[in-house]
């Protein structure tokens, strides 16, 4: 009874997507028709909502899937910045957003606390991440193929700091971390094993103070300017050699694998569409992904405008 | 659990309130943020507000420039002075008197200006100096008005400092802030509540100071309020009691 009426409610949800995409196919079409002269028009009559988080690297990601996807014919819709996992994972769970890009570590930590607060994966490597996955997502999410690209937390402290302490790794950060005001989004306040909790238990690390600061320029501004010492940025970010920010080693390996990855609204992973992103991550690279974050970050550009850029480039358009 | 429940029980748990990063300590944050913004923006708008309600002059450039900095997104000048001065007070202490100073303005010289010229004839008939008129006459009598302006202006400012939190500071905001970002809606709504509680017990407590700040003169009479005698020429908007 209760899985007939969630179908139901799958079902209306759809048919109200399909109602609202259909709403839009009559200022939408010309375009198509122009640009998509080689596209198969595979796609053609599936829409996809398509999400990303709070931070250009999933925006940018977002932009890569929508693009790819729309040369094929499909009808996409793209809600960028939609917040926090714990916020966006909730839009993909009830089914406003089809398709957001993950990555396998943080999306698989997050799924395994929704039943147990306390729980962390056991799976390090990519493969078995995605095996553990696709068990515990919930039934109507799946996991895609994950792309070499990887984009991992990390702890980079500025040159000052560095100079000062000489560490190199997140345990010579725990032996100095009484003098060291950390900065960090809001929610790293507050997370394991990546987050103050995490590196208490498992490096020691006491620090004197805890900034909550978004993730990118905030980060970066603060660091450049000594509000704090050391700041979670993502591996990819153009910003830590620009800046000649260091990157701590994780030597006790608490941050495992972050391999790019989609995370799909089951009933929307058609083998059409599973093929296209497949493409997508196989010709996505970490080296890659840090040259476009490079151009959304430091030359300024759309992320969009860098997107449509690697898909022309990597033939996925025109 | 429903939200409201929650949100109950956040707001009734002893430990969300001690300690350094409860809602007491944030409640301080907040109240230092907001009387250090309207006592800047007091510093500035109340001398100007004197002049310009004094003079006669200026009335229209001063107001309207006032009145235009209204629009002024505070959040987008938060992030725009967050970006050289990150992580410090000064940036939030300025946009939030960018938002007070209008009110307190535009009241101040309403308040001046709207002073009887009759009362102000009588003041000088009794051999007063122009100070003298100013700041035994014009300034009792426009007292209600300019902290009526101080009033709207702190209501406005407190319901705002949240936006510290943005900037990494304390305050209220934290607890909307980090809040979202782990999907605790008792918390983000509890801080709300506690935000407007706030506003409105200092919005209370003003209230008492302006009727302790009304003119003796004016106090004995039971009606109409000072408010309404006195005439108010020319004041295009601020003018809130």
């Amino acid at each position: 009874m209760k899985r007939i009426r969630l179908l139901a409610a799958v079902v209306a949800v759809l048919a109200l997507v399909a109602g609202a995409c259909g709403d839009d196919d009559d200022s939408t079409t010309g375009d198509d028709a122009a640009g998509g002269d080689s596209a198969a028009g595979d796609l053609a009559g599936q829409s996809l909502n398509i999400g990303s988080a709070n931070f250009p690297e999933s925006v940018l990601l977002a932009e890569i899937y929508a693009g790819a996807l729309e040369a094929q014919g499909a009808e996409v819709n793209v809600t960028p910045n939609i917040g926090s996992r714990e916020v966006y994972f909730a839009a993909i769970e009830n089914g406003e957003i089809d398709l957001l890009p993950e990555y396998t570590n943080s999306l698989l930590s997050f799924v395994l606390r929704q039943d147990d607060p306390n729980a962390t994966p056991d799976a390090t490597n990519v493969d078995e991440q995605v095996a553990a996955l696709k068990d515990a997502l919930p039934d109507n999410l799946t996991v895609l193929t994950p792309s070499s690209a990887e984009d991992k937390d990390v702890i980079v402290c500025n040159q000052d700091t560095i100079d000062q302490f000489g560490f190199s790794d997140l345990s010579g950060l725990a032996e100095a971390s009484g003098d060291i005001t950390l900065g960090g989004p809001p929610e790293f306040a507050e997370r394991s094993p990546f987050g103050i909790p995490g590196l208490q238990q498992f490096y020691g690390a006491e620090f004197a103070e805890f900034v909550p600061l978004e993730i990118g320029p905030p980060i970066v501004d603060a660091l450049n300017a000594n509000a704090i010492n050391c700041g979670n940025l993502f591996s990819t970010d153009a910003a830590i050699s620009e800046n000649d920010f260091t990157a701590l080693e994780d030597d006790k390996n608490i941050v495992p694998a972050e391999a790019v990855l989609p995370l799909i609204n089951a009933d929307k992973a058609t083998p059409e569409v599973t093929a296209v992103l497949d493409d997508v991550s196989a010709a996505l690279d970490t080296e890659g992904l840090t040259a476009l974050n490079a151009q959304v970050q430091a030359q300024g550009l759309a992320e969009s405008e860098v997107a449509a850029q690697w898909l022309s480039d990597n033939g996925f358009t025109d | 659990m429903s939200t409201f429940g929650d949100t109950i029980g956040w707001l009734t748990t002893a430990e969300n309130w001690w300690g350094p990063t409860g809602i007491l300590q944030r409640i301080e944050e907040h109240l230092q943020y907001s009387l250090l913004a309207v006592g800047l923006a007091a510093i500035i708008a109340l001398p100007v507000g004197l002049v310009i309600g004094h003079t006669g002059r200026f009335e229209h450039g001063a107001l309207g420039l006032s009145g235009a900095a209204r629009a002024i997104p505070t959040l987008g000048l938060l992030v725009l002075l967050g970006r050289w001065y990150p992580v410090q007070v000064g940036p939030v202490i300025i946009v939030l008197a960018v938002l007070a100073i209008p009110p307190i303005l535009a009241n101040t010289a309403a308040g001046i200006s709207g002073v009887d010229p009759a009362v102000r004839d009588a003041a000088q008939g009794m051999g007063m100096t122009p100070t003298q008129v100013l700041t035994r006459v014009e300034v009792p009598l426009a007292a209600p008005l300019t902290l009526a302006g101080i009033r709207s202006a702190l209501l406005q400012v407190i319901a705002t400092a949240t936006i510290a939190a943005f900037a990494g500071l304390g305050g209220l905001g934290r607890f909307i802030i980090d809040g979202f970002a782990v999907r605790d809606e008792a918390r983000v709504y509890g801080g709300s509540i506690v935000v407007a509680v706030l506003a409105l017990v200092g919005e209370g407590l003003f209230v008492l100071a302006q009727r302790s700040a009304r003119p003796a003169g004016l106090r004995r009479r039971r009606a109409p309020s000072p408010a309404v005698t006195v005439p108010i020429p020319h004041t295009a908007g601020g003018v809130s009691t």
